[in-house]
This record gives structure tokens, C-alpha cells and sequence, in this order.
């Protein structure tokens, strides 16, 4: 389990707590409502309903199920009330009437509350109603069931205007409080957001301070050994803010914001990744091969941004030392390999190692993207880790939209693991805003 | 010589990043809060400003929320006063949609503090006012 909960920017009730809410609706109205959740994308029907015949018989089992047509016409009857972020009332493709209200925080519509199914008895809505099932019915060929449709179209209960707005009345008591619901995650999610963000400015500040002294005194001091030891005052820090960077961004889940891209040269990025380790990587008695393309072809430049894919190649990096074997002297059988190569619309850099590797269980269903899950060969005492880098670097490739694979095959005592990052050279036009 | 002015209410603790520049000789003005910065930024002396964006407003009503940074406050006042000079900002922030504010408002580069270099400041300072080494 995570040490602290997840911060995700979009607001998410839990399913049972909207289903009590609507189950209490229903039970007063007879009439189903259901919640729709931008965030998940799924809407939310009560858990005991009567539906009318009507509907079960087009449906052919529950209609909130999803592809059903009574589901379909829900969202999109949904999707418009989100556009227009008013309420709506709509009519769906049989004719039912059906209220629309949208939750609206911070100018952003968070759920929609929709309930009806009815009929309205007053001249014009019903003349629509009529009409819209007329629509419906035209496509039906088999005469039998036309008939028996329309007979159990009929059979809907048919009510005035005005019991219709205060079946409207309760809706909007339901709204209010999943909107006072939603209000409340929301601050609260704001508050955490705000402490972790603090957090890791108390983290960084202090990090901050001591590689500009340790590089300073890298730069100013003459004996080598002095040197030696403010380069590895250097790197430990510079390692120490990959795992501050990696806590605030498995505490936040990333925004919808896109990164801010430039162009830049990938070996520019790889290059102080591998130069941050190199040293340590001597220290285990594994060598770091240069970042070499496949071909005679030199590294291109792409769309990135440059922070966070240099965050995601440190880790990366940083993983294939800390999992492989050491090598023996003057033997140069385990090292790590970084080589580019262009394949078809991606660039690929694909980092490799021989060592601890990871289970072919652990890599179906995407398991050690999983964030804060280690995997079995390597959860051991002797490699520390936090579970949080690959989950990490596989939502910072996502955002650039590219996408990551790995493979990791035994070969003798080691495995090989070859971790392979597609990148996309340019970045699709709408990410970059007005 | 260059005139810097550094935004940065923990200069004191950080100070360690700006020496290269101070040894080569460039003047570094260090202001601490919102309320200092806006009397500085009007200076046309200045020839580089390195902007923190997590500062105190200098009237002791600060706290730092991550809805409303000071610091950007301060770069819209650098373009209402439409002042000139270029703007690095030095931040901890991560938060795309503040980045991508404060890069509206036309900075040079927005650095990422935590394990940023002091040679690397110097280059990127360089860099900007075409100082050649």
C-alpha cells in the first residue's frame, strides 16, 4: 500500500456512496436518477430499480447497463449538459423526458445528476414525446414488436408539468449533496496538494544548498581527494532530489496540463544521467557503455521536455547500475548499454543491463509500473528502493506520448533486461494551447 | 560587469549558487520579498533579474499557497512596467499550470532549483547578456 494516498486532480466519489444517495431518491420518487462522472467516464445507476417495461424490453436486460440504448442516450444527454454547463432537459431516443444537472466547481462540470424517464402530459412535450417514439419506432421492421412497443409506450406513466418539476425538486436535493461532497474532497485534496508541495520545497532547499557548495568546492579545491570527496557529496545529493522529485510526483498525480516541450537533442539529455552515475557505476564494478545510436546515425532532436525526461532517464539509468552484476576486474561481461534507433513514427532508447531481473509475471499487465511495487528478485535488503521510479518514468513517457517496454530474459546466472522508451519526434499541435 | 538582481527569500542559505558569478566580478543584489523586489525592478541599472517565485510579499502577510505565487505577481509587474530586462526564474514548482503562466509572461528559462549548478547558472546568465568568458 502506498505510504500516503494518491492526490488526483480530478474529483472521484466512491460508487457505493452515490449509489445510497440515488437508492433514497428512488425509493422516494419511483423513478431511477443516475450520477455521471466526467473523471471515470462511467455513470452511476442506483442498485435496486424498477425500470418501466418499456425500457427493459428495448434494453433486453437492465437498461443501466452499459450498451444499452437507455445507457447510451444517458450519456449523451450528459455530454451535452457538460458542453453547454446548464442545466438541460432533454428527450431520449424513445421519448422519455430526463433532467440534466450538471455539478459545476471551479468552472469545470465534475458530475451530472440525471433523472425523469417519464412522460409529461401538457401539449407540447407531450406532442414531442410522441413524436420522438414515432422516430424510434420506424426503425423497428418486425410489425409484431412495433405493436407491442407502442402498447407498453402507452403503459409509461404519464405525469402533469408540475409533477414533473418536483420530481425536479428532489433531483436537485441530490445534486446538492454530491456537490457539497465534491466540494469537500475538493479542499481537501487542495490542502494535501498544498502540504506536499511544501514538503518538498523544505526537501529541496536544503539539497539545493549543498550541491552549490559541494560543486563549488568540486571546482575551487586543488587536492584530488578533497575533489573526490565533493564530487560524491554531488552525486548523493543529485540522487537524493531524483527521490524528492519522484515522492511529489507519485504523491500528485500528474495534471492534465501538458509539459512544456522545446526541441532538444536526446543525447543531451542522456548524457548528464550517465554522467551523474558513472562514478558509482565504477564503484560496483559496472561500466557504463556511452549512449551510442544504432547505426551510424547521430542522436535526433525531438519534442521534450527536457526536466522531466532527463528525471525519467536518471531513473531508468539509475535502476540498470543498481540491478546489475558486478563484473569482475579487467572484465567487462556485465555493463550497461543506452543505444538509440528510429523506428517507424518513435525514436527508441532502449537501456539495458545483466542482472537482477524482473518475473514475466511482473511484466504482463504492466505489475512493476505499479507504483510503489518492487519486484520479487529485487526486494531485497541489499537494493534499496521505493517502488516509485518506474511508475514515475511511465507517466512522464505517457505525457510525452510515447510508451515504454521491457523484457527481461535469464541468460546463465544473469537476466537480461532490456528497458526500451519510444518517443514520438514531435508532439500533437493541441497540446500546446491557445 | 553585470548588475543581478536575485529574488530569493533564502539567499542566505543558497548563497553558494551565485559565487562563481560574484568571483568573476558581477554585482548581485539580493532582495527578499515582493515588496523590495517591485521598488528594484524599476532600477535600470539592472541588467538580469533571477527570480524565485515561492517568496514572502514583505508586508508579514505571506504565506506560501500553491493557488496564488508571489513570485508570479511580481513578473506581471516586471511587464506592466514593461521593464526589459531579462528574467530567469529560479523555482521549486513544478506545477505545469504556474509554469506555463510564468512562461506567458516571457522569461528566458525557467531552472529547476534542487540540484541546479552554480556553473550552470553562470553559463545560463552568460548565455542571456552575451558574456563571453
Amino acid at each position: 500500500m502506498p505510504l500516503l494516498p494518491l492526490i488526483n486532480e480530478a474529483l472521484v466519489l466512491p460508487d457505493s456512496l452515490i449509489q445510497i444517495l440515488l437508492d433514497i431518491y428512488t425509493a422516494k420518487t419511483n423513478s431511477p436518477a443516475a450520477f455521471y462522472q466526467p473523471s471515470t467516464e462511467k455513470l452511476i445507476w442506483p442498485t435496486d430499480v424498477t425500470y418501466s417495461n418499456l425500457c427493459l424490453k428495448i434494453a433486453g436486460k437492465p437498461p443501466s447497463e452499459p450498451n444499452t440504448q437507455c445507457n447510451e442516450d444517458h450519456l449523451k444527454i450528459c455530454a451535452k449538459c457538460i458542453a453547454i454547463q446548464k442545466p438541460t432537459k432533454q428527450l431520449c431516443s424513445v421519448g422519455l423526458w430526463n433532467n440534466a444537472l450538471p455539478i459545476i466547481i471551479e468552472g469545470k462540470v465534475v458530475g451530472v445528476v440525471i433523472g425523469g424517464h417519464t412522460r409529461i402530459k401538457d401539449g407540447k412535450m407531450n406532442k414531442a414525446s410522441i413524436n420522438r417514439f414515432q422516430e424510434f419506432l420506424d426503425n423497428i421492421e418486425i410489425k409484431g414488436r412495433k405493436e407491442l412497443l407502442n402498447k407498453l409506450f402507452n403503459e409509461v406513466p404519464i405525469v402533469s408539468q408540475k409533477d414533473f418539476d418536483s420530481q425536479l425538486i428532489n433531483l436537485r436535493k441530490i445534486h446538492e449533496y454530491l456537490y457539497e461532497l465534491l466540494i469537500k474532497q475538493n479542499n481537501e485534496s487542495k490542502k494535501i496538494r498544498s502540504s506536499v508541495q511544501k514538503l518538498a520545497h523544505e526537501f529541496l532547499l536544503p539539497i539545493q544548498a549543498i550541491v552549490a557548495v559541494a560543486e563549488n568546492l568540486f571546482n575551487e579545491l586543488g587536492e584530488k581527494e578533497f575533489k573526490d570527496m565533493a564530487e560524491d557529496i554531488l552525486q548523493q545529493m543529485q540522487k537524493l532530489s531524483i527521490i524528492a522529485e519522484n515522492m511529489r510526483g507519485s504523491l500528485i498525480e500528474a495534471k492534465e496540463q501538458p509539459f512544456r516541450f522545446s526541441k532538444s537533442n536526446i543525447y543531451k539529455c542522456l548524457l548528464p544521467s550517465v554522467n551523474l552515475f558513472q562514478k558509482e557505476a565504477k564503484k560496483r564494478g559496472i561500466t557504463i557503455h556511452n549512449p551510442r545510436t544504432h547505426k551510424t546515425e547521430s542522436f535526433p532532436v525531438i519534442e521534450m521536455s527536457e526536466i522531466e525526461l532527463g528525471r525519467a532517464f536518471r531513473n531508468l539509468i539509475h535502476n540498470a547500475i543498481k540491478y546489475s552484476f558486478s563484473s569482475t576486474i579487467d572484465e567487462d561481461r556485465y555493463y550497461v548499454d543506452i543505444i538509440g534507433e528510429s523506428i517507424g513514427e518513435y525514436y527508441c532508447v532502449s537501456i539495458s543491463n545483466y542482472g537482477i531481473g524482473i518475473l514475466p509475471e511482473e511484466l504482463i499487465n504492466d505489475k512493476i509500473f505499479e507504483y510503489s511495487y518492487r519486484g520479487k528478485l529485487s526486494a531485497d535488503r541489499h537494493r534499496t528502493g521505493s517502488g516509485m521510479g518506474l511508475s514515475e518514468v511511465k507517466k512522464i513517457i505517457e505525457r510525452h506520448h510515447g510508451y515504454i517496454e521491457i523484457t527481461s530474459e535469464q541468460k546463465m546466472k544473469a537476466y537480461k533486461t532490456d528497458v526500451k522508451v519510444f518517443l514520438p519526434y514531435e508532439q500533437p499541435r493541441k497540446n500546446y494551447g491557445g | 560587469m553585470a548588475n543581478i538582481l536575485w529574488v530569493e527569500d533564502e539567499a542566505d542559505m543558497i548563497n553558494a549558487l551565485v559565487r562563481p558569478l560574484k568571483k568573476a566580478g558581477h554585482n548581485i543584489i539580493v532582495v527578499k520579498d515582493k515588496k523590495d523586489a517591485l521598488d528594484k525592478i524599476v532600477d535600470p541599472q539592472i541588467d538580469l533579474i533571477i527570480l524565485d517565485i515561492i517568496i514572502p510579499e514583505g508586508d508579514d502577510t505571506l504565506r506560501i499557497e500553491i493557488e496564488e505565487y508571489v513570485g508570479i505577481s511580481v513578473l506581471k509587474q516586471i511587464r506592466k512596467n514593461n521593464v526589459n530586462v531579462p528574467v530567469l526564474v529560479l523555482t521549486v514548482v513544478n506545477d505545469e499550470e504556474a509554469l506555463n503562466e510564468i512562461e506567458s509572461y516571457g522569461v528566458t528559462e525557467i531552472l529547476p532549483k534542487g540540484t541546479y549548478l552554480p556553473s550552470d547558472l553562470k553559463r545560463k546568465v552568460y548565455e542571456t547578456l552575451r558574456i563571453k568568458e
